[in-house]
């Protein structure tokens, strides 16, 4: 479904991604795993061609995704969560779902209804502002937001990053509902066991560079792995 | 005598408020203080002039097609200037709207020169109620009329719209609104759009309220900054509140201190604010 070859990418004249490939297959739940400064975040958003790329393809469905503007992503079936400022604070849960895309009434109300379905505790919310919500309830709108438009597959950033320790399993829960539904999820994640638990595959990777890959399970079992990235 | 500063409050508040909402959205959403937003208004106000008075159009429809060129104008500002440096800091971009409203003002200077200008000469009758406590010009009831249906106008627009909702989320995240694929371009348009309507109306029912002179938009400039930073960068609600408190606090000061030193409250405010909150009543960046 998406296939990365030998993508470098960075900031400016600053690479930080030096040559790196990786896939997702459809159907997957992908996570990208690796030390602070390794490079996960910025591997995830030069998919989404928001950090500068230097070199290397990525292509999706088939695609060459290279300097494809966002709307066409989005249609094509592409969504992007980032880690932090996700929402739009001063809208309500409801308009910030309704921004995820430009649907028809019917197709919205659809969507609407499997969002609320997904999360439950946005129900009583839909009215209130979207910044007076808790962390987890936030990352709940990002994820409806990002589900509006039917996407295949969405990229997620750090979707636990500052969430209160009760969150993390739930909202992870709440990934996997996602992927049950039918998306297929990359995800970049610090709570390495965790994601890795959970995904079908996992990359490890450490300064830039893809250090391990393997299916979630041998990487957790992988005695390196563990000792060098998920503390012991 | 509080009730007739009250009321004269409220209608200096209504149109510091107009003209604040398009500056407070401008700030959100391209992320600079707009210098030139002052003398649009009295831009528009002398558009409307132009219509009405040398070319005897009735003022209504003076008033929509002034609005409408303003509106041409604020988008020209953003096409011609404005967009070549979006790149460049902040303060780069405001320096050139302080250029941009020099340029205006001269140039109505030149064409209308700098003497006083009214739209009407007449002398009104004042409504008398409250047994004389309040007194009332049939203008200023207009004014308040007009001001309220704009205001509710841009309310509904901001809140029943996808064009209203997408301008809203792009003041508060502009990324974001980027990866959600709002058409920014689009926002960015009709921003201007509504910014240059909104504040020739406030220069123009600022005009049928006093007169007309070059200077009258750059001299709300300030206050209207000042509403903006009171109700928070960025939140049109914020700006329709702050204009409402720095119009009716700047008049209710005369009841304690000199009229001349009027506009120093909205100063006060404004520094008041920016050390107690910076982040505004409704806001949360500045």
């Amino acid at each position: 479904m998406l296939e990365i070859n030998d993508i470098r990418a960075g900031y400016g004249e600053i690479e930080i991604i030096h040559g790196l490939s990786l896939y997702v297959n459809e159907g997957e739940i992908v996570s990208i795993v690796g030390p602070n400064g390794s490079g996960k975040s910025t591997l995830l958003k030069s998919i989404f061609a928001l950090v500068d790329i230097m070199g290397g393809e990525i292509n999706y469905q088939g695609e060459l995704l290279n300097n494809v503007s966002t709307e066409k992503m989005i249609k094509k079936g592409l969504s992007f969560v980032p880690q932090t400022e996700n929402i739009f604070p001063s809208l309500t849960v409801h308009e910030n779902l309704e921004l995820g895309g430009y649907v028809s009434k019917k197709k919205l109300k659809e969507r609407l209804d499997l969002i609320y379905d997904l999360f439950p505790p946005l129900i009583e919310k839909r009215k209130k502002r979207a910044g007076t919500l808790s962390g987890g309830q936030r990352q709940m709108v990002a994820f409806g937001r990002a589900l509006i438009m039917e996407p295949k597959l969405i990229l997620l950033d750090e979707p636990t990053a500052g969430l209160a320790p009760m969150y993390i399993s739930l909202i992870l829960n709440k990934v996997k509902d996602i992927n049950d539904i039918g998306v297929t999820i990359l995800m970049v994640e610090q709570n390495a066991k965790k994601a890795l638990a959970m995904s079908d595959r996992g990359y490890v990777l450490a300064a830039g560079e893809k250090k391990y890959e393997d299916s979630g399970r041998a990487l957790l079992e992988n005695e390196e792995v563990a000792q060098l990235f998920l503390g012991g | 005598m509080a009730l007739q500063l009250l009321l004269n409050g409220l209608i200096l508040g209504s149109i510091i408020s107009l003209g604040a909402i398009g500056l407070s959205l401008i700030y959100g959403i391209l992320n600079f203080g707009h210098f030139a937003h002052g003398d649009l208004m009295t831009l528009g106000a002398y558009f409307a002039y132009l219509f009405t008075v040398q070319l005897a159009l009735p003022l209504p429809i003076a008033f929509v097609i002034a609005a409408l060129l303003t509106a041409l104008t604020a988008n020209l500002l953003n096409q011609i200037l404005y967009r070549h440096l979006k790149e460049r800091d902040s303060v780069t971009i405001m320096i050139s709207a302080v250029g941009a409203a020099l340029i205006i003002r001269n140039l109505i200077q030149m064409f209308w020169g700098p003497q006083l200008k009214f739209y009407d000469r007449s002398i009104q009758m004042p409504v008398v109620l409250f047994n004389g406590l309040l007194r009332i010009k049939p203008t200023q009831i207009t004014i308040l009329i007009l001001s309220s249906v704009l205001v509710i106008g841009v309310h509904l627009f901001l809140s029943k719209t996808k064009l209203g909702k997408a301008m809203r989320a792009m003041s508060d995240n502009t990324a974001l609104a980027q990866i959600t694929g709002i058409n920014t371009q689009q926002v960015i348009f009709w921003t201007w759009v509504m910014s240059g309507v909104l504040t020739s109306s406030a220069g123009i029912l600022l005009a049928m309220d006093t007169h007309l002179i070059p200077i009258m938009g750059w001299n709300l400039l300030l206050p209207m900054f000042a509403a903006v930073i009171l109700g928070g960068i960025g939140s049109p609600y914020g700006a329709m509140f702050g204009g409402l408190v720095i119009g009716i606090s700047q008049e209710l000061s005369t009841m304690f201190i000199s009229a001349s030193y009027k506009p120093g409250i909205a100063f006060a405010i404004m520094i008041l604010m920016l050390l107690i909150k910076p982040s505004g009543i409704m806001g949360r960046k500045v």
